[in-house]
């Protein structure tokens, strides 16, 4: 590579990580943006990103400590980095991997970094060390605190000290390897499906199962591999023998073990990036053929204009695999919810007495319907709703259409998302728990009603902080503040009736369920009178403002 | 058909449009014409109830847009220099949503549809998603969607950028098609010769203030309208 080669990789590498950075640093702006000075909209997210990290830190340690411990006890330390090792490669693959695509081949800069003098092996390889960065921000969470643990367990020497410095820079090197050729194969695999966002939401939904599962298993999963430590040793130390020869490397400083896995997790992201710069000018420039549709004159159907808004809103909501995933993911769980009381039914028929044992009426109710309404709050669709208008936002507001008919058609979204868990959810509880008709209603409205509140408390909070400025929808999808705050202030709002009803109902002779149902809808439809009482005074007026 | 009445603007202490006046009657092509950052955009977008502005009156067909957008908005299209539409919509559907947006009957969006779609050549392109649309192909689509509710007022803003020969020409003819049934068209533009030949009145704006307006004749006299505007860039600098 000649000097002014690596001046350009290097120039590269600095504007994707600044437009990372910059954009992690503006993703909670809004109309923030004018101030420059402290916002507290910033500290907010920042502080729940420092918690998260510091909570996922705080867990590794833990788990390292337990784990070492055990492994120090039965003579078998040098499995210690070893299962460091895979762990973080899986936690910054999860991190990093549904990204890879877009991030190595469909950066809207290519056409203009292609028209350039830079070689297109260059870009790629600037946008690969992009990747690495983003791997090893990943890899860390997990390593950091393995590596001071280690320290606790077994001590380090001179040699298993740099063998740990060497681990913190190979493990993001696998990472960045795997996850490109993930990248590259999905890039294939779009290319011959139809339809690639059903196969997008597919995947999206399975890796969150993957990791849903896993998280709930860690425990189970950390006692096994307590229990079984030497077992996993020796099946280790005679099939993987490079794990076996690092183990000993990192461990016990018997340095040489460390090449062979040098060897793999630098040889293979350097095979990738061979073998993709070969393509790269092709992947980036080539257009998927798509199948032309032939233009047939049909009768057309006039529908009313909130049918028309509505329609226009679940059209964006299912053409964007991002927005499924992340706001359909309620529905998702009130289905698991559902299929819980399916499986569980008789537990929970058995354990609801012994919870409240002083209860006058069945709580059932109630506790269904609580557990349906804040798993239909985590639906959060209207959330970024405002912001994705963007550049399109001039089409609703120079056309004749009221203000209240959009945020209705937006609110309405909710409802209509949640609708299929809410139906399965009430039919699993009055087969499973045999609950009575006013049960069932209170369990379907409480739910519908708290996915509206829900609805319309996302368009105040982007009305309030909208973000126009972005060039790629997950943006405002994943990253903005307005759907941080909803989700948080939906939750905390859904949560208190229930547990004001909760309390009563179980402890107060003469509380029945009834009482208890009607003043949490009462409360719910309280709220949504207020919040369309403020979007119809208000939220208008700032409806108007924007643009 | 849209009377502006001293119409102010401000963004923040800049003032983007000051004190404007022009008065756009049924049946004329009115050009508006400026340099870059003169006020064109901040004032059609005034007048389509996009922007709300400082002083000034704008009146729809007799109707304040301040105290009734939504009136003035049934009466108005308006087109943006760069149509972003709804890339997740076919062609189709999105004309059919501009058309229950403005309670169109079927026949009439049926008929209309046919009848621009094919003026502008995009009918067979309808069924694909407006995502795999070219910048022109857009325009076309947003000049239909503009067009086919037969508004009153038609604000476009700089509407022939992107636009191939043809649909330029097809676009002129339904302007004045338009305005021969009485609406009125309000454009601006950068392109001096089309401004000359098809607007019957021109008003010429910079930095935010009118400078001359009046019949395309009057304004430019026995000059062409390209001496005219940079004689009056180059008196003002």
């Amino acid at each position: 590579m000649t000097n002014s080669s690596m001046k350009t990789v290097k120039q590269l590498v600095k504007i994707k990580i600044k437009g990372a950075v910059s954009s992690l640093l503006t993703f909670m702006r809004g109309r923030a943006k004018k101030t420059n000075g402290f916002s507290w909209g910033t500290a907010f997210i920042v502080a729940i990103i420092i918690i998260a990290f510091l909570m996922l830190m705080a867990f590794s340690f833990g788990v390292s400590m337990a784990l070492g411990y055990q492994m120090a006890i039965k003579d078998c330390l040098w499995l210690y980095f070893p299962l460091a090792w895979i762990c973080s490669v899986v936690f910054s693959l999860i991190g990093t991997v549904f990204a890879a695509q877009s991030y190595l081949f469909e950066s809207t800069d290519n056409d203009l970094l292609l028209s350039m003098p830079i070689r297109p092996s260059d870009v790629l390889l600037s946008r690969m060390l992009a990747l690495f960065v983003l791997n090893f921000v990943y890899s860390t969470i997990i390593l950091l605190p393995v590596g001071i643990a280690f320290q606790l367990v077994g001590g380090y020497s001179i040699i298993t000290f740099l063998c740990y410095l060497i681990t913190l820079v190979i493990v993001p090197a696998l990472s960045t390897g795997l996850c490109c050729i993930f990248g590259y194969l999905v890039g294939k695999i779009v290319q011959v499906i139809p339809n690639k966002n059903i196969l997008t939401v597919i995947m999206g939904f399975l890796t969150i199962a993957v990791v849903a599962v896993a998280g709930l298993n860690v425990g189970p999963i950390v006692v096994a591999l307590m229990n079984y430590i030497e077992v996993i040793a020796e099946n280790v130390q005679s099939s993987i023998v490079p794990l076996y020869w690092y183990g000993c490397a990192s461990s016990y400083g018997m340095f040489r073990g460390i090449l062979p896995i040098i060897l793999i997790c630098v040889g293979l992201p350097a095979l990738v990036f061979r073998f993709l710069s070969i393509k790269f000018l092709k992947l980036v420039t080539k257009k998927t053929a798509m199948k032309k549709k032939k233009y047939v004159e049909k009768p057309m159907k006039k529908t009313g204009l909130q049918y028309a808004l509505i329609k226009k809103e679940l059209g964006y909501f299912f053409s964007i695999p991002a927005y499924v995933m992340n706001s359909g993911l309620s529905t998702i769980m009130s289905v698991f919810l559902g299929i819980g009381i399916i499986v569980k039914g008789d537990l929970i028929k058995e354990y609801m007495p012994l919870i409240f044992p002083d209860a006058s009426s069945n709580l059932m109710g109630l506790a269904i319907g609580s557990s349906l309404a804040l798993c239909c709050t985590i639906n959060d669709v209207t959330a970024p709703s405002i912001s994705l208008e963007g550049k399109t936002i001039w089409l609703l507001k120079s056309t004749p259409i009221d203000a209240m008919k959009i945020f209705r058609g937006k609110a309405l979204m909710s409802p209509i998302i949640s609708l299929p868990g809410i139906i399965f959810t009430a039919a699993a509880s009055a087969v499973t728990l045999e609950l009575s008709v006013a049960d069932i209603l209170f369990i379907v409205f409480v739910s519908i009603i708290a996915c509206l509140f829900s609805g319309f408390l996302g368009i105040i909070i982007n009305l309030k902080i909208p973000r126009f400025d972005w060039s790629s929808e997950i943006t405002v999808i994943k990253q903005s503040l307005s759907v941080i705050v909803t989700l948080f202030a939906a939750m905390f709002f859904t949560s208190i009736p229930f547990v004001f009803a909760i309390i009563p109902a179980a402890y107060l002779p003469d509380f029945s369920s009834v009482l208890a149902y009607g003043l949490c809808t009462a409360y719910f439809f309280i709220l949504v009178l207020l919040e369309i009482f403020y979007l119809c005074t208000d939220g208008r007026k700032t409806w108007n403002s924007l643009g | 058909m849209l009377e502006i009445k001293n119409l102010t603007k401000k963004y923040g202490d800049k003032i983007a449009v000051d004190d404007l006046s022009v008065e756009i009657k049924s049946g004329e092509i009115y050009g508006f014409i400026g340099h870059n950052g003169a006020g064109k955009t901040t004032t059609i977008k005034c007048c389509c109830g996009l922007l709300d502005f400082d002083e000034g009156e704008i009146y729809v067909d007799g109707i304040s847009i301040k105290e009734n957008p939504i009136e003035c908005k049934r009466r108005l299209a308006y087109l943006p220099d760069n149509p972003d539409l709804y890339d997740f919509m076919s062609g189709i559907k999105y004309l059919n949503f501009v058309a229950d947006i403005y309670e169109m009957t079927v026949e009439d969006r049926q008929e209309q549809i046919k009848k621009l779609a094919d003026m502008f050549g995009i009918t067979q392109e309808l069924a694909q998603p407006i995502s795999s649309y070219s910048h022109g192909m857009k325009q076309k689509l947003a000049l239909i969607s503009a067009f086919m509710h037969k508004p009153k007022l038609v604000l476009l803003d700089e509407p022939f950028v992107g636009l191939d020969p043809i649909a330029s020409h097809r676009m002129k003819e339904e302007m004045r098609e338009a305005c021969k049934q009485g609406a009125a068209v309000f454009f601006s533009t950068h392109v001096l010769e089309v401004a000359e030949k098809l607007c019957d009145k021109i008003a010429i704006i910079r930095d935010g203030k009118l400078i001359i307006s009046g019949n395309t004749s009057e304004v430019k006299g026995s000059a062409s309208l390209e001496d005219v505007f940079l004689q009056l860039e180059e008196k003002d600098d």
